[in-house]
């Protein structure tokens, strides 16, 4: 398809250029206007690059995000906003969900459709990073089995992701609440050992310090599920007289069959909502789409309005050297000849354009995906693909082949007119 | 090959009709260097561009036996390539290219067998006319050097004809002087047509005969 798109440019070279050698005279105009050209040149590779950028940037959010959502089958939360319910379970972001009794989550937990069923809580944080109580298997299969060190087996247990900045034997305090607002010594008595790290996940989960579900109540003055026999047990199953509530439940469910009629079932009760966090960014892509459709004709009118005015301002930079061309007309230089000097620098110069515009708009959506990532926890990969290298090829033939009316302008004035002007 | 000159009832009309340039008969025979003379604005390029087949004319110019005004744009321009030479006052070189690669311009766009030869003869010629450093950018040569690069590109090809508009106009006494030399002694040497438009009376008594152009019309034909 590339090859296919380049094939304007090529074609119209072979049959501008066949038998001629015009490489010296170009080279001769690019040095002699070397700043307008680079200024050209320059305008061409942001035009292009804000294209290259979107169109990598918005791939890159779609992956990264499918990443985030990859360990989450089915999150269960109260009825309300399944944006909400998503950003809280998947993304660590604080959102305002309802919280789900025992009963209900007991229910959830003993359905046979359920592998695991994994209450979260939040609330509480450490230098920035969301402090997160659950259940350790939870935390076996974020690892996929491969915790650094080992999972918590008491209240006074942490593991970490593999982004915090905690490391294995480090102790530490929890901050009340998140950001700015948080109360630095509501928790001061509540002292917690990192015992393991997670893997690397690409997830904001890489950000955060992950605790018994148990430890986060406890901290909170709330029971912690379990009854004073049970001792220091921590983890399922919980008594659902003493379950404090929790705001998810993440659900890993045994097949996709048994997801989506879990799904069914759970959404059939009034006081559950049952969501495919899949399903949710599904419908998050397909807003995004509409956005990129409307980003990417906005950056296409400008590509079109950048090369509009190069050419333009190509046509006015060719009067400069009228005279040259003239010269050559004069001197016995073919129409075809004149026509391959005056297009062969303008393609090189779109063609220089457009590689630096590749290079630039490559960084730029590098950039934007380490701020991201670095904001959000989640791994946004900032990678060239085909659709990227299409656009660039495609700008590149398009401009080139509308580089030939500004070619022929200049090569059909008048010889002695030309000749005669100073 | 030499090639003589024959207008027969020129007539070059400007915008509205205006008679710009009206030759009813010349005659120059081959290997004959023609000068033409004339006030400013008397027509005296545009017989010459008339002559080379650059502006359009009605009547008739022949070279050789050629007939010059019937060929179409396209054979007129190959014509020009094989058998005509071409010197401007103000030299127009490309400043950004080395001496030799303005002297052997017809190479980049002359057939690929004849391109050798005109590159070797390019630098041949810059270096009869005493031009070393055929390499070095035009844009660091004197007026007079910058003439003697344009003269060896005008004879690069090897043609029959050279036309030179004001070849010396811009240069001082002694480069001028060096410019007219090398000029005329190109054209005696292989018998070429000289035919150049000047002020300078130093070049216009090297020339075998001199016609003066008045409000368009050849007057006269002055026996240098």
């Amino acid at each position: 398809m590339i090859v296919l798109l380049l094939t304007p440019i090529v074609l119209v070279a072979v049959l501008l250029c066949r038998g001629y050698a015009p490489g010296p005279l170009v080279r001769a105009l690019l040095w002699r206007y070397r700043l307008v050209n680079c200024l050209f040149g320059g305008l061409i590779a942001v035009a292009l690059a804000m294209g290259i950028a979107v169109l990598a940037q918005e791939r890159g959010l779609r992956e990264g995000s499918a990443q985030a959502a990859d360990g989450f089958d089915l999150v269960v939360g109260t009825p309300g906003s399944e944006m909400d319910l998503m950003l809280a379970s998947v993304y660590l972001q604080p959102s305002r969900v309802g919280l789900l009794d025992g009963d209900r989550f007991a229910s959830i937990a003993e359905d046979p459709r359920a592998e695991l069923a994994a209450p979260l809580a939040f609330g509480d944080s450490h230098d920035g990073a969301p402090v997160v109580g659950t259940v350790a298997d939870f935390v076996t299969h974020l690892a996929r089995g491969a915790v650094q060190g080992r999972l918590f087996a008491n209240t006074s247990e942490a593991v970490v992701g593999a982004r915090s900045d905690l490391h294995i034997g480090d102790h530490f305090h929890p901050s009340h609440g998140h950001g700015h607002g948080a109360d630095h010594d509501a928790h001061e008595e509540v002292e917690f050992q990192v015992v393991g790290r997670l893997p690397l996940t690409g997830t904001p989960w890489d950000q955060a310090v992950i605790v018994p579900i148990e430890a986060v109540w406890e901290t909170h003055g709330l029971a912690n599920g379990h009854g004073a026999e049970e001792g220091t047990r921590i983890g399922a199953p919980f008594d659902p007289a003493l379950f404090p509530g929790t705001p998810a439940v993440v659900v890993v469910p045994r097949g996709m069959g048994a997801a989506y009629g879990l799904r069914t079932t759970l959404n059939q009760a009034d006081d559950m909502m049952a969501i495919l966090p899949g399903a949710v960014q599904a419908e998050l892509y397909r807003l995004m789409g509409d956005a990129r459709q409307a980003v990417t004709v906005l950056t296409s009118v400008t590509q079109g309005l950048v090369v509009l005015a190069v050419l333009v301002s190509l046509m006015i930079l060719s009067r400069l050297f009228q005279r040259q061309l003239a010269m050559l007309r004069a001197v016995g230089a073919p129409m075809r000849f004149v026509l391959s000097v005056v297009w062969g620098h303008a393609a090189v110069l779109l063609s220089i354009g457009t590689v630096l515009g590749v290079l630039l708009g490559y960084g730029a959506a590098a950039v934007l995906s380490s701020v991201l990532t670095a904001r959000t926890g989640v791994h946004v990969p900032a990678a060239l693909g085909v659709t990227e290298l299409r656009l660039a090829a495609g700008f590149l033939s398009a401009a080139a082949v509308a580089a030939l009316i500004p070619a022929w302008w200049a090569a059909r004035t008048p010889v002695a007119e030309a000749l005669r002007r100073n | 090959m030499t090639l003589g000159l024959t207008l027969t009832d020129l007539c070059v009309n400007g915008s509205g009709g205006r008679v710009l340039v009206q030759a009813a008969d010349l005659k120059v025979p081959p290997g004959t260097l023609l000068g033409i003379t004339g006030a400013s604005g008397a027509g005296k390029t545009t017989l010459l561009h008339a002559i080379a087949g650059i502006v359009p004319s009605e009547g008739s110019i022949r070279w050789g036996e050629t007939n010059f005004s019937k060929l179409s744009d396209h054979a007129r321009t190959a014509f020009r390539a094989r058998n005509m030479g071409m010197v401007f006052q103000d030299f127009l070189l490309f400043d950004d290219l080395s001496a030799h690669d303005n002297a052997r311009l017809a190479a980049m766009f002359a057939p690929r067998a004849e391109r050798a030869e005109i590159t070797v003869r390019a630098k041949q010629h810059l270096s009869e006319l005493g031009l070393t450093d055929p390499e070095r950018h035009v844009a660091s040569y004197s007026g007079g050097e910058r003439q003697r690069v344009a003269l060896a590109r005008a004879l690069a090809a090897d043609p029959a004809v050279v036309l030179a508009d004001e070849p010396t106009a811009a240069l001082d006494r002694r480069a001028a002087d060096r410019v007219i030399h090398d000029l005329v002694a190109a054209c005696r040497e292989r018998g070429r047509t000289l035919i150049a438009i000047s002020h300078d009376t130093h070049l216009l008594d090297a020339m075998d005969r001199v016609v003066h152009v008045t409000d368009g019309h050849l007057a006269a034909q002055v026996p240098a």
